[in-house]
């Protein structure tokens, strides 16, 4: 467990609430090791910083997810660990952000590879214009696979893994715009997928999906961490909820507290972390 | 979460607190049943025991609205799943009461009942616990619960020793045994009562920490 707020903690009562264990909380985290290890990581944006300093240990094979009210950092945080935030004008990134030991932010560091280790996945649906099997190939043919067979193979696989192959496999062809919200959005994530992640990064990957579609994504979601580790930003709580093994609480750039989720949702440490999943605030 | 969720979970707190205050009303008119032998008493007490039914069906159909209505987390679930337990617990102490009170009924006849003093201070003991145990639900407060967890060691105790008196007794004034069996039978109602009551402050703490301390001997 990791609490960083040097906030008091007063309860709604007005009494401290005493916390939970936090050697019973690391006891469980630490049956997985740790792929994604963040060490005062803050981003800045020109002066403003829109993540302070934040320490978290994500295991592998999970699915974190991160929460908070809007302009808290959590989608910035996200984006650092692919380091998409550097294609914004005077953004800084300091700390150490270590994936599978590796620091990412370490001068020379191969772009092209971070990127197609850590796959991201966005709010709204973004099929390229092209049809269902060339939008999952996409990325493969890139990295120079042009094999037909082995193409074939790995659409095939992506499609299957993000739960859309029995929708799709008569119309491979199709337009993917044609698809419905739900669809394309399943097919984005076959689509990152394909260039064999070790992590999937989800920026609200359901906020545009009606509740069916959403379902479907979540189930996915949770069966897809066998074999991927997930960060995933949600302002539904009951999303974050259902779906994760950890959650982190951002509130104003800093990372309030990191727990179990199971944990968080029912008996959070910081007062900040039980008013906001309760609604008090934010 | 909405202005109406917090008000509604405010109000329901309030409906358990005035059910616990019924509860405990319940009890101490079918624990001063026994002492004055009166049997008037013990029927009122046994007509009160509708409400307290009806009362227990509208707190969990509004407990069980918020949970799906709302879908709370944290403290506030911990809240509303303990309410839907406590007012179960509630709800089964005024059964107790209810055995209580039916006893009280039968001894009218034999006439001349004098209740035994083992038995007459777990009464007040089980009446203090529940007192107890209704301040701990409506101020949360954990150093209370864990008072009630140890007075039920005293009640337990009491019933035993009841029990081994009554049945010496019944060995030695064999036309009495009516009477000693209608005081054993007091005895485990109110024994079942404290249970109940340790039930109840397990909760409180659970509300108040977040820990599940039941079947956890050390208090």
């Amino acid at each position: 467990m990791s609490d960083v707020s040097t906030l008091p903690e007063p309860s709604l009562t007005g009494r401290a609430m005493p916390s939970v264990s936090p050697m019973a909380a690391a006891a469980e985290s630490k049956t997985l090791p740790t792929l994604i290890q963040a060490s005062g990581v803050s981003v800045f944006y020109g002066q403003h910083e829109a993540v302070k300093s934040v320490s978290l240990g994500i295991p592998q094979n999970s699915v974190c997810a991160m929460i908070g009210p809007s302009g808290c950092g959590k989608s910035t945080f996200l984006r650092s660990i692919n380091r998409l935030n550097d294609l914004i004008p005077r953004c800084r990134v300091t700390g150490e952000l270590l994936i599978g030991g590796h620091n990412i932010y370490e001068p020379g560091i191969d772009m092209v590879r971070l990127r197609r280790e850590v796959g991201l996945v966005f709010q709204k649906p973004n099929p390229f214009p092209k049809s269902i099997y060339d939008n999952v190939a996409y990325g493969p043919r890139l990295q120079g696979i042009t094999s037909r067979n082995e193409l074939d193979a790995l659409v095939e696989d992506c499609l299957k893994k993000s739960a859309i192959w029995e929708e799709v496999k008569d119309r491979l062809k199709a337009s993917a715009l044609g698809l419905s919200g739900g669809q394309q959005q399943r097919l984005c994530i076959a689509r990152a997928l394909a260039t064999k992640p070790k992590v999937l990064l989800m920026d609200e990957p359901c906020s545009a999906l009606d509740p069916i579609a959403t379902s479907k994504v979540e189930d996915l979601i949770v069966n897809l961490k066998e074999q991927y580790t997930i960060v995933i930003v949600t302002h539904n709580m009951q999303q974050a909820a259902r779906v994760s093994d950890m959650t982190a609480f951002f509130y104003m750039g800093r990372l309030i507290e990191f727990d179990q989720t199971a944990t968080i949702f029912t008996n959070p440490s910081n007062k900040q972390t039980e008013d906001y999943i309760t609604g008090r605030f934010g | 979460m909405s202005r109406t969720f917090i008000e509604q979970l405010a109000e329901l707190k309030d409906k358990l607190a005035r059910m616990s205050a019924m509860v405990q009303q319940l009890v101490e008119k079918a624990v001063e049943s026994v002492y004055t032998a009166d049997g008037v008493l013990a029927r009122a007490t046994i007509a009160s025991d509708g409400r307290i039914n009806d009362e227990e069906v509208r707190i969990e159909q509004q407990a069980i609205g918020l949970l799906a209505l709302h879908q709370p987390a944290a403290s506030d679930l911990r809240l509303i799943t303990t309410v839907i337990k406590i007012n179960n617990d509630l709800e089964r102490i005024a059964d107790c009461a209810v055995n209580v009170a039916q006893r009280v009924i039968m001894l009218e006849h034999i006439g001349d009942y004098e209740v035994p003093a083992d038995l007459k201070l777990m009464g007040n003991t089980v009446i203090s616990m529940l007192r107890d145990t209704v301040k701990a639900f409506n101020l949360i407060d954990e150093s209370i619960a864990r008072h009630v967890l140890r007075s039920d060691d005293v009640v337990d105790a009491l019933y035993h020793q009841i029990v081994q008196d009554m049945l010496v007794l019944m060995e030695s004034e064999r036309e009495h045994a009516q009477t000693n069996l209608a005081n054993i039978m007091i005895g485990k109602n109110l024994e079942r009562i404290a249970d109940h009551c340790t039930n109840i402050a397990e909760d409180v703490i659970y509300i108040y920490t977040g820990r599940i301390v039941r079947h956890l001997h050390a208090v």
